[in-house]
């Protein structure tokens, strides 16, 4: 563009085919300020635009003066207020009437017909190339009277065309495409425009100043008002972060640097920075490169970026010497596979900037936006929204947190935001990057989600970000902490060390990293606030970790042997001991050949209930614990209800949930052979299921999983189950316990509860649990029936006792039915 | 079809135009220019007149030479009389010139009547002397032959003062009364041929009294006449000389600051009437230097007549500068009415003419639109004096057929009409477009004619 008049924030601005081109945003009011470092209005800079793209005829209109051209006087009155066409007796003088002439009203402007049939007539007629340029196409849409013809001709332009080469600018001033088309939507009167408007490249964005322009700015207030330059060579980084502001017009920051100027105030990027006009990441005048090295644990990415840079590179220089016959460029879009929290949001502003110096883009900022900013809560309104979104981004890059959500759940709605995105990836490859990220694993299934993204997003263009490790956890810690202006004892850092391993070595794939840290962080400073009391100058100890973490302290573990007494210690269960005992000699076996580690292993506890399942599946979950299988050695729980949920599509997260809560520990699963009780394909019972079997393989080594059940059902679960039955091993025979257990029992528990049983009570007893396992069969609930037993007898002796009697079972106090 | 909307703007509601055209002045008046004027004409007729009643006093007073001496005083004394006459009237004249207020007339009619007075008093002194004479003869002894030669002598001088009064117009100022007196001469010179000296006597000095009296009353007469006429000669000279002044006048603007290069040409915008005016002034002087007019007629030339045309002419000025405001106004509400449509309708002007290129006719504005559509908006006055305006829309337009297009359109103008104070009351349908206006050159080369 050859005008002084142009700024690079219109030279997408392309007149091709379209008899109507919509301007729309913040900035259409802004200042343009061009290369003689005059401001211009967007009138005149549009002007100057359709002049220099061959448009002879260029005529604007607003409301008050329905047709003018710039430079020519506003056709309304005459300076000196003589008369324009007419000449009488006295010449151009105008009578003036008696009365006061009233306040002036609104014009009438364009609320009739011949506005319309005016601008009907420019658009159509051949000969001077014309442009017609409502501005203020809000308003005059709205107060228009006319509005039927208005629609009619619209219409006709839409449908027949113009005379070729013609094209009607609209100026508008909402901020966003959605608010323009709502606009126009709620204008009810311009069906045509609506559906105009619905197409990708009906509008035009006007966005912020680029670096150039903002340097441009410098310029000005530096020869106009007066402003010192503090930093030369640091300029053109501070033109860049001006440029990167999102929101702040050329007009902002004229009055912004008026306000240096007028205080005498040196223009640096420090000085922006402080004034928080700019965000300091770019202004310090060090290239992204620079700053990516100096990220934590990010070398492979920094070397997979090089390698981009350097195709881009290669590519327009074999472009540039026109030995490139390669029509599809160098795909630009990346994806980041990473867990959050590992500077991937970062590295995108750094790949804007990249992308920017190489060319690639003119602004190079980020617009970070996560599912849920593409995808609208409205029945097709999510194009929209989407369409909104990348406009925003155009001429930087889009970046696309956990994309993965964009698929799954949401599948429908996420599939039209993935269908506008790849359309628009296409129409304005020139303007936009796209970065998405998401977790490893996840990601992938966005990219399968739709066979356009993978061309787009190519293998080679997927960029690792690994969680960070312990140490530069602990890094990033220590660094909140100081930022937050806190010191911490010795003892504090070397268990804080410890957390922070903990931490790392129970990760799943939504770990934090980073951001992980800086909530410890923020719950460290908490605790410290609560205890010293306004005392800031106390350090941070041991004491303020939260108890959440305690459990990631390193803790003496009881020795091997001590667990496996108290194994032996149970009542009964001698197959069962017997069976642990040698699982924990075949483990060290295994560990001392020094073959690969051995994982922890899955079980299946077979017997009827109340028959130490559980106790015995803790005492599984500390024994491997200590022997190092395990990290924390927890047992969590469940049952079919806690993994199966009754709607579709509910099921399989429950299940994640519960293996994640197990995580290095015990997932013991009662009577799990309920889960596919039914052959009904209704049953989410088998999603849960193959949920289960996947997160087994996948977390293999950091779970155990023990499903306990009745001997018959449990093999029969197995049987139909063969992905299962592959992962347990033989199965840990729990038999009902025979009366002498059975007492020994109770009197275990009555003793634990402080009572002393009597002979004669426990030969009751032993009476009333024969009867009771002999009536119940197979149902006997063993260690529940003697607990059961034991609260009827508390209740008898309580009726029975008065004062400080001795706590002692008597024959009265056991039952004599079995109710 | 194409149609017609017509709107009614009245000028006097909002303009006021003719008090305008009265502050904006009457008549101009260079007032040393008239005053020169009118002292130029008096002295030139003055000199004329005195000229005249010289050579005819010489004349007299040769004739009164030859008089007996009785009469020859009388008549010497009243000639002396006349003389004073003369070089006061002269005086008074003169007086005239400077001196241009309306009594001027009544004040030399008084004066006239004294000096009248004056004459009439000498007069009968003298004739009271002669009396005493004649009762002195009776007194001596007076022979007939004496009685015959006085009533000779009385005789002789009533004859020459016959002939004195013949070179007079007596005709018009005393007709029938020298007829009716010369009878008696012939009778006393018949008493005197048949010896009867003494009743001749006294018939020839009666009759010789009363002519010498009819002279004077003729004379003076005359001079009244010469009089009054230079003063009326005088006051159309004036008259003349003013109309000559106001025939193009400048124009002022409401500050009174006059407008450069606009003047307002009486004639033209009067339509005649200055021309027609000035036709019955000269017409009038020609009258009175043709003599034909009566001291009254000349008098009440110089009293009413010449006042008379003087206001006259200051309502024909006012009249044609308030036909130029008309006109201009209905160019300016031409000049509103395109500007009106311009902007609210995207119509353009191409071409504005008065009917016949006469500003004191209608005014056409033609607009066109870029889609070929025209329309013309005419401004014109019911009647030439009427402070109402018609601003008439014709549309004669190839696609707008709508009615209610028109309607829109009108009420755009309306409302222009409004933000520009002038709140007119709303258009009207009128017809259709008059087809005689469309094509604007013709209308320029229009021949105007009226009745």
């Amino acid at each position: 563009m050859s005008s002084a008049a142009a700024v690079e924030r219109l030279h997408g601005l392309r007149v091709a085919g379209d008899p109507m081109i919509f301007l729309y945003g913040r900035c259409v009011d802004d200042v343009f300020v061009g290369h003689d470092l005059t401001d211009r209005g967007i009138q005149e800079t549009l002007w100057a635009i359709l002049r220099d793209q061959g448009f002879t005829e260029i005529v604007f209109s607003s409301l008050r003066q329905p047709l003018y051209r710039l430079g020519g006087a506003p056709e309304t009155t005459q300076a000196g207020g003589g008369m324009r066409f007419f000449r009488g007796p006295m010449g151009d003088r105008v009578l003036t009437s008696r009365p006061e002439p009233e306040p002036e009203r609104p014009a009438a402007g364009l609320s009739d017909h011949f506005a319309v049939m005016t601008m009907n007539h420019l658009m159509r007629r051949t000969g001077p190339r014309t442009a017609v340029v409502l501005t203020q196409a809000e308003e005059q849409l709205r107060y228009i009277a006319d509005q039927r013809s208005l629609a009619g001709t619209v219409a006709e332009w839409l449908e027949y065309g113009t005379a070729p080469g013609n094209v009607c600018v609209l100026l508008f001033r909402r901020h966003t495409l959605d608010e323009l088309r709502d606009f126009v939507r709620g204008l009810h009167g311009l069906p045509r425009l609506e559906t105009f408007l619905a197409g990708p490249d009906a509008a035009y964005a006007v966005t912020e100043p680029d670096e150039h322009e903002t340097g441009r700015i410098i310029q000005q207030a530096r020869l106009r008002r007066g402003l010192t330059v503090g930093d030369w060579p640091g300029l053109p980084a501070a033109a860049r972060a001006m440029a990167r502001m999102p929101g702040v017009r050329a007009r902002d920051w004229q009055y912004r640097l008026g306000e240096l100027a007028a205080g005498k105030v040196a223009l640096t990027g420090a000085e922006l920075g402080r004034r928080r006009w700019i965000d300091t990441t770019g202004a310090d005048g060090r290239t992204a490169w620079e700053r990516l090295d100096r990220l934590v644990g990010l070398a492979g990415v920094r070397a997979h970026l090089e390698g981009l840079r350097w195709a881009i590179v290669a590519e327009n220089e074999l472009r540039t010497a026109g030995r490139s016959a390669a029509t599809e460029p160098v795909s630009r879009h990346l994806v980041f596979r990473g867990p959050p929290g590992t500077g991937k949001t970062t590295v995108a502003r750094l790949v804007g900037e990249m992308y920017r110096d190489l060319g690639v883009l003119r602004r190079g900022h980020v617009v970070e936006v996560q599912a849920k900013d593409l995808i609208s809560p409205y029945v097709g309104d999510t194009p929209h929204r989407t369409d909104d979104v990348i406009t925003s981004a155009l001429d930087g890059v889009l970046f696309i947190d956990e994309a993965h959500q964009l698929t799954g759940q949401n599948e429908r709605r996420g599939g039209e935001a993935v269908g506008r995105l790849l359309t628009r990836m296409e129409n304005d490859r020139d303007r936009l990057v796209v970065v998405v990220a998401g977790y490893p694993g996840r990601i992938e299934e966005f990219l399968d989600s739709d066979p356009g993204l993978p061309r787009r997003f190519p293998p080679g263009n997927i960029i690792d970000f690994p969680d960070l490790s312990p140490p530069e956890l602990a890094e990033v810690l220590f660094a909140a902490l100081r930022d937050f202006g806190l010191t911490w004892t010795p003892e504090a850092e070397t268990q804080l060390f410890e957390v922070v391993t903990g931490l790392y070595e129970t990760r799943d794939e939504t770990f934090g990293n980073a951001g992980r840290m800086r909530l410890l962080a923020d719950e460290l400073r908490t605790s410290w606030a609560v205890r010293v009391r306004g005392a800031i100058d106390e350090p941070v100890t041991a004491e303020d970790l939260p108890a959440v973490y305690a459990g990631h302290l390193r803790r003496a573990t009881p020795p091997l042997a001590d667990l496996l007494s108290e194994l032996d210690a149970l009542v009964g269960l001698d197959e069962v001991k017997t069976v642990v005992r040698r699982l924990v000699d075949r483990i060290r076996l295994r560990g001392r050949t020094g073959a690969e580690p051995v994982a922890a292993p899955h079980l299946l506890f077979v017997g009827p209930p109340g028959t130490g399942k559980t106790t015995v599946a803790r005492l599984v979950g500390r024994i491997f614990h200590a022997m190092g299988l395990l990290r924390r050695g927890h047992v969590v729980e469940v049952t079919r209800n806690d993994l199966v949920a009754e709607w579709i599509g509910r099921t399989g997260p429950r299940t994640e949930k519960a293996v994640r809560d197990a995580l290095d520990g015990v997932l013991f699963i009662d009577e799990a052979y309920a889960l596919t009780r039914s052959d009904s394909s209704r049953d989410f019972g088998r999603e849960a299921v193959d949920t289960l079997n996947r997160e087994m393989e996948r977390w293999r080594g950091r779970l155990t999983v023990i499903a306990a059940g009745y001997p018959d059902l449990m093999a029969e679960f197995v049987r139909r189950n063969p992905g299962l039955r592959s992962r347990f091993g033989e199965p840990v025979p729990f038999h009902s316990y025979d009366v002498p257990a059975l007492l020994e029992i109770l009197r275990r528990q009555s003793a634990a509860e402080g009572y002393t049983l009597s002979a004669a009570a426990a030969t009751k007893a032993g009476q009333w649990l024969d009867t009771a396992k002999t009536k119940q069969g197979p149902d006997f609930g063993n260690g529940r029936t003697v607990r059961l037993l034991l609260e009827r007898m508390e209740a008898r002796m309580a009726a029975r006792i008065t004062g400080d009697a001795a706590l002692v079972f008597e024959a009265g106090d056991v039952p004599d039915d079995h109710d | 079809m194409s149609g017609r909307k017509r709107i009614l703007v009245d000028e006097a509601e909002y303009f006021g135009l003719e008090q305008k055209a009265k502050q904006l002045g009457g008549l101009q008046r260079a007032v040393p220019v008239l005053i020169n004027q009118l002292r130029q004409q008096v002295n030139n007729d003055l000199v004329r007149v005195s000229e005249a009643l010289e050579t005819r006093q010489a004349a007299v007073e040769a004739q009164v030479g030859t008089l007996h001496e009785q009469a020859r005083n009388l008549e010497a004394r009243t000639e002396q009389k006349l003389r004073e006459h003369t070089r006061r009237a002269a005086a008074a004249l003169e007086q005239l010139g400077t001196d241009v207020r309306r009594d001027t007339e009544a004040r030399l009619v008084a004066q006239q009547a004294a000096w009248r007075a004056e004459i009439d008093e000498s007069r009968r002194q003298a004739r009271r002397e002669i009396q005493d004479v004649a009762d002195r003869v009776g007194d001596l002894e007076t022979t007939a032959a004496q009685t015959t030669r006085a009533a000779t002598d009385w005789l002789a001088d009533a004859r020459t003062m016959v002939s004195l009064i013949e070179d007079l117009p007596h005709e018009r100022h005393a007709p029938g009364e020298l007829a009716r007196i010369t009878p008696r001469l012939d009778t006393a010179a018949t008493d005197l041929a048949q010896g009867h000296a003494a009743s001749a006597l006294g018939l020839a000095q009666a009759t010789y009294h009363d002519l010498s009296d009819l002279r004077l009353t003729v004379e003076l007469a005359e001079r009244e006449n010469l009089l009054a006429r230079t003063a009326a000669t005088g006051a159309l000279a004036y008259l003349t000389a003013l109309i000559g002044q106001n025939e193009i006048a400048p124009v002022e603007d409401e500050n009174g600051v006059p407008i450069h290069g606009v003047t307002l040409h009486v004639d033209h915008w009067s339509r005649g009437e200055l021309t027609r005016l000035r036709d019955e002034v000269a017409a009038r002087s020609r009258e009175v230097a043709d003599r034909v007019l009566s001291t009254a007629d000349l008098r009440a030339v110089t009293a009413t007549e010449v006042p008379g045309h003087e206001q006259r002419l200051g309502e024909i000025v006012e009249r044609a500068r308030l036909r130029q405001l008309r006109s201009q106004l209905r160019v300016n509400l031409a000049e509103t009415v395109a500007g009106v449509l311009g902007d609210s309708t995207g119509y353009q002007v191409i071409d504005g003419t008065y009917v016949g290129a006469d500003e004191r006719e209608r005014f056409l504005a033609k607009m066109q639109h870029l889609n070929g559509n025209e329309l013309v908006v005419e401004v014109a006055t019911p009647s030439e004096d009427s402070s109402a305006m018609v601003v008439s829309v014709h549309s004669y337009d190839d696609d707008t057929t709508a009615r209610h297009d028109r309607d829109t359109r009108a009420q755009a103008i309306v409302e222009g009409l409004r933000q520009h104070g002038l709140a007119s009351g709303g258009a009207q349908e009128a017809g259709d477009a008059d087809p005689q206006w469309r094509d604007l050159e013709a209308v320029r080369k229009r021949e105007i004619t009226r009745e």
